[in-house]
């Protein structure tokens, strides 16, 4: 949010907010803390989305990041995109991605006066001999492939050549990225050092403003206390402290049970049947009729 | 009798429990949809990166009475081969539960995977699955095979016959990414290439299996 207001204004409406509050904390770290691990995280994507990657970027330890939000890259007027990584190796520049971020409905890439699309224009600005270590990343819903697919397809058929560059080349370099994909990735890639904090939160963050969440299986959507009562011996009249005798004063006598049976073991319906259907599996499994929460007091 | 606080936690737990589930079912759709992206891409089934689409067609999705809860939602995929046009829908419902499934034996959450040329094909399927003759004379033809798949049949005057084919997942039994890839995914693309029924789905030991026919289907548990 805070760069967000900064660059876009008292009231920068949801994307540039959700923009700014996944990268903006990546702005405020030392480059040379988070470079390597940073670029480990950009690799994944890039290689899971089957991009080319050389053997030299590959093996890249880069030791310096600059991370912008909405820099302008464009000589003459103004060409902003979302974010833009440089990595640095020894204060050379090794590699830059540009990425563009939709967020629910944002597809508008073409301008429809000029008939100028936006990530054409992005990947116009990035210097001819730059071009050979950057990449390009549409990072927003299912639509992304499609919205870049059509893209490329009126470039290439278009009569006049709005761009100087070799499309063909750009088209190996740009890929569309879901959010799903990028929180899955984000978990993936193990971070142990300062990004560890600020992926979880993003991780978090996705879930709860995006509903964004990575698959893990059905057999969490039950409330875990129901799974405890189940897979457990957890039974609501169980949990009395053992008899052990009778207390008298500050004495106990001790006055030892042969027997330590649950008090309340009768099968029950109700609560029950809307979990397990039939009967039957359940006199199978041995599952106790008689659960209720485990903090009940008794 | 249930107690007052027994049906209260019976509806509190369901509900919450329908949420979460909702949440998964959304992210399962993703990495399903990576999933047959990347094998049927591969093995050159559809067109790699763009072959699968969600089909931008009216939602289809069946309500209680009462429209308080979706009791089965269909995500429609358009499979592309070559051009821009579908060669077929592959229709993934997910049915939360009802009476229906009730009565061939099925208590439990599932998942239909269905595959059709055109897209009105996909939308139709539900257990019993129903052999009829619509007003227009065209009979639709259900029968069973290697007890796991529905095989859908329509004939009319007018054209070719037409089919379809349907098998059953059950939901709960879709828990990472090799179920989704052994279950549906892998199945899928052996039954696009034609593969033998029992082969095809030879991977997916969590489909399910039924006897009978439209009218006497019964779901086969496995003891």
């Amino acid at each position: 949010m805070l760069l967000a207001v900064v660059r876009k204004g008292k009231k920068p409406g949801k994307e540039n907010t959700v923009t700014s509050s996944i990268f903006g904390p990546l702005s405020l770290f030392p480059g040379t803390y988070i470079a390597e691990d940073l670029w480990r995280l950009i690799l994944t994507i890039l290689k899971k989305k089957g991009m080319k990657i050389s053997a030299t970027l590959e093996g890249l330890s880069p030791n310096g990041v600059v991370v912008q939000l909405w820099p302008n890259i464009a000589d003459k007027g103004r060409c902003e995109p979302d974010l833009f990584l440089k990595f640095y190796l020894n204060d050379e520049l090794v590699s830059s991605v540009i990425i563009e971020i939709k967020w629910e409905n944002g597809s508008q890439m073409i301008d429809k006066e000029t008939g100028r699309y936006q990530l054409a224009d992005q990947w116009q600005c990035i210097d001819d001999c730059d071009k050979q270590l950057s990449f390009h990343i549409y990072l927003g819903d299912r639509k992304g492939i499609s919205v870049i697919e059509d893209m490329m397809y009126h470039i290439k058929m278009a009569e006049v050549d709005n761009y100087r560059f070799d499309v063909k080349h750009w088209a190996a370099r740009i890929s569309a990225l879901t959010w799903y994909e990028f929180s899955k990735y984000l978990k993936e890639v193990k971070q142990d050092n300062y990004l560890k904090l600020w992926r979880d939160n993003v991780i978090e963050f996705l879930n709860k403003t995006g509903g964004i969440h990575v698959f893990s299986g059905f057999l969490g959507a039950v409330p875990t206390e129901i799974i405890n009562d189940i897979t457990t011996d957890k039974q609501l009249f169980w949990h009395r402290p053992e008899f052990k005798g009778f207390r008298h004063n500050a004495n106990i006598f001790e006055c030892y049970s042969k027997l330590n049976f649950p008090l309340f073991w009768h099968k029950r319906s109700g609560f029950r049947r809307s979990l397990c259907h039939n009967p039957k599996i359940s006199l199978r499994t041995q599952l106790r009729l008689f659960w209720v929460e485990s903090n009940v007091k008794l | 009798m249930v107690t007052e606080r027994e049906a209260g936690t019976s509806i509190f737990n369901a509900s919450l429990v329908i949420a979460k589930t909702a949440k998964e079912i959304e992210a399962m759709m993703e990495e399903l949809q990576d999933t047959l992206q990347s094998s049927l891409g591969e093995e050159g089934l559809v067109k790699l990166n763009v072959g699968i689409k969600l089909s931008d067609e009216e939602e289809a999705y069946r309500n209680d009475p009462m429209n308080w809860l979706c009791q089965a939602y269909l995500y429609q995929y358009k499979l592309i081969k070559n051009g821009r046009s579908p060669f077929g829908y592959l229709g993934i419902q997910v049915c939360l539960g009802d009476e229906d499934l009730h009565a061939v034996g099925i208590d439990e959450a599932v998942v239909h995977v269905m595959f059709a040329e055109s897209e009105w094909g996909v939308d139709q399927f539900g257990l019993p699955p129903m052999a009829m003759v619509d007003t227009c004379g065209s009979t639709l033809h259900v029968h069973l095979e290697a007890d796991k798949l529905w095989r859908l049949i329509w004939e009319s005057e007018e054209s070719d016959p037409e089919t379809a084919w349907v098998f059953s997942v059950p939901l709960a039994g879709l828990n990472t990414v090799d179920d989704l890839k052994n279950q549906i995914v892998h199945p899928v693309a052996a039954l696009l290439k034609d593969t033998p029924v029992d082969q095809a789905l030879s991977k997916g030991d969590k489909i399910m299996r039924f006897s009978g026919d439209a009218e006497s289907c019964r779901r086969i548990i496995a003891e």
